[in-house]
């Protein structure tokens, strides 16, 4: 295994068999260590969870006037989040399929909780327009379905947009994650000792046997499944980039924003995925897996990312200077200048001038600063959502409409409960599903200990 | 009824070669278990497989494409049109959003359905699940299937050199 002096790139380290493979992915699935931690953490989310439910509760009761949102800004808390959270998720696509298609070694640890990281971030995600919505119960209305009126959804509207995008990603993440899932849900159904657990495990297999056949189908699938996944996720932050660029407003209406909103989702879900990793290597032992090389190659992509989004500001500047639009001009001014600009400030410094740490090679190849600077980024591309909605609405084209947001308990509440349950529901699958793809990294590891 | 030879090997390259050589000598494995893709084991089967899965894939994306301007434009030009600034009712800048995601979810959605149908699967009973061995199949192992045959048993012990030989019985 160590073969000494070799110059092959390793990414799975201190592994001697296949059997070591399989028992380390299995463990906190079939004979979890350290229950006591994930028992404290699973409460402590749960009750967040609680929080959120209760929130909910009390907005489906109260209406959205529980919400700072006002007659100005009037998108406030809920859309930011959304924004926000689905951004977060589309890094586990990216990472799954992105790097599946450019034959990116790296991929293989982290695909697999990345994807779950999608379908649970994407799932809070969808929640948020719905909770906007004011009269969520009329949800489906939004949805091509017979009625005695005859009335069609407005496919012009970009909320509908927004329901064909989220619920067709949604639908594919799930599937995507699933057909994944298989073979090591196969090697479950074999190592699992509880007969009910062989037979759950065994169900949802489907009798998964490993043959060539399957094998053939299954890669073949795989890969069209990722050469369709880049593309929808880059439509679908652009979708959600739309919601603000086909409207008129001041500092929305630009044609940068769909890049720049898929750039934003990228960097922000790559610094959860840090987050995660660090926390599945910390909690389930899967130091071999997930190397420092590992945290290198993210913080990499980080630091384009950061670059990226630095341009992107620069552009959204010159542009408001360039064109000449007063009320652009004003905006600009006021995000610098307003009761927002300490805000502001923080977004540019953690956005943009904090990454560039990870120049730095000792940086970004020891794993607490990069998760520390990762939770930076999470906070500052957050702020990024919240401001793009607050600022253009405190400042349309209209001055006596002019507003600022004061947030209240209920927006507070919503978000950490969020995260709570996102946290939550990830706490449930890294104990139920194998976190990591046991077929994928025994693969690697024969191509890495073969002369 | 279904009775197999399983013959097991230790690497994939190993039974690549084995799976080639019992082509060569013409008696090629019915199919092969392993725990991962072996690549370029499915061309020395006895019979080559090439699921034609992007196809299906591809068939299916077209027709929800279809169906999703289809459905917009009956619904904006002919059921309930809306005249509003002398806008055109068939707006198909607007309208290629809804269809380039029905293409991704319908290519998706039968994908996945050809993906089970191809495989055979679900299946939950197979007669190959009768031998103790593929329960390691699905996680350290190499197997060649072949039908259970006395001679063929010979053959495969002094050509292949597999690591072990297992038979099935019902």
């Amino acid at each position: 295994m160590s073969a000494a002096g070799g110059t092959k790139e390793r990414w799975i380290e201190g592994i001697g068999s296949l059997e070591e493979i399989n028992a380390r992915i299995c463990a906190p699935v079939l004979n979890p260590a350290h229950t006591w931690r994930w028992w404290a953490a699973l409460a402590f989310s749960g009750s967040l969870t609680l929080l959120m439910l209760g929130s909910v509760g009390w907005l489906f009761g109260h209406g959205i006037g529980i919400f700072g949102n006002n007659t100005t800004i009037v998108w406030g808390f809920p859309i930011a989040n959304y924004v926000w959270w689905l951004g977060i998720g589309h890094a586990g696509t990216l990472i799954s399929a992105l790097l599946l298609l450019t034959r990116q070694k790296w991929r293989g640890s982290l695909n697999r909780f990345a994807e779950a990281m999608t379908l649970f971030a994407a799932s809070m995600a969808g929640l948020f327009p719905i909770f906007h919505l004011g009269r969520p119960y009329y949800l489906y209305w939004i949805t091509p379905y017979p009625n005695v009126q005859g009335l069609w959804p407005q496919w012009r509207s970009a909320l509908v947009w927004d329901l064909w995008a989220v619920g067709t990603y949604i639908t594919f993440s799930a599937l995507f994650w699933y057909v994944g899932l298989v073979p090591d849900l196969a090697m479950l159904r074999e190592r699992a000792s509880s007969r009910w657990a062989r037979r759950l495990y065994g169900a949802f297999a489907l009798g998964w046997r490993g043959s060539a056949r399957h094998w053939e189908v299954h890669e073949r699938f795989y890969r069209y499944m990722a050469a369709l996944a880049v593309p929808l996720v880059v439509s679908v932050h652009s979708i959600v980039s739309l919601d603000f660029a086909a409207s008129l407003e001041p500092g929305w209406a630009d044609t940068i924003y769909p890049p720049y909103f898929v750039i934003g989702a990228l960097y922000s879900g790559f610094a959860m995925v840090v987050v995660l990793a660090a926390a599945l290597r910390w909690g389930c032992s899967f130091e071999p897996f997930v190397t420092r090389r590992h945290f290198d190659m993210i913080a990499r992509v980080l630091l384009a990312a950061s670059i990226i989004m630095g341009i992107s500001y620069a552009t959204e500047w010159f542009w408001a200077w360039y064109g000449g639009e007063r009320t652009e001009r004003h905006l600009i001014t006021f995000l610098f200048t307003g009761p927002y600009a300490p805000l502001y400030y923080g977004q540019l410094l953690f956005n943009v001038i904090v990454p560039q740490a990870f120049w730095l090679p000792r940086v970004r190849t020891n794993i607490a600063p990069v998760v520390i600077i990762s939770i930076f980024i999470n906070v500052g591309m957050w702020l990024e959502r919240i401001l793009i909605v607050w600022s253009t609405l405190s400042r349309d084209y209209l001055p006596s409409a002019w507003r600022i947001f004061l947030p209240t308990f209920w927006d507070w509440a919503l978000l950490t409960g969020s995260l709570g349950a996102f946290m939550f529901l990830f706490l449930l699958f890294v104990r139920i599903l194998p976190a990591m793809p046991a077929h994928e990294l025994r693969k690697l590891w024969i191509e890495e200990n073969t002369p | 009824m279904s009775e197999y030879l399983l013959v097991e090997f230790d690497s994939p390259h190993e039974a690549l070669a084995g799976a080639r050589q019992a082509r060569d000598g013409g008696h090629a494995a019915q199919d092969v278990l392993s725990h991962m893709p072996i690549e370029g084991i499915s061309d020395c089967l006895g019979r080559p497989l090439k699921p034609p899965i992007g196809w299906a894939m591809f068939i299916a994306g077209a027709i929800g494409a279809a169906i999703g301007y289809f459905m917009q434009w009956y619904s904006a030009v002919i059921d309930y049109p809306i005249i509003s600034g002398n806008r055109p009712l068939d707006s198909w800048p607007a309208f290629l959003l809804v269809p380039y995601e029905t293409t991704i979810l319908s290519a998706a959605i039968f994908g996945f359905l050809s993906w089970m149908v191809m495989n055979g699967l679900p299946r939950l009973h197979h007669p190959l699940f009768y031998a103790a061995i593929t329960e390691r199949a699905v996680q350290d192992r190499y197997l060649l299937v072949f039908p259970r045959d006395a001679t063929l048993r010979e053959w495969i012990a002094d050509n292949l050199h597999p690591r072990q030989l297992h038979e099935v019985r019902e």
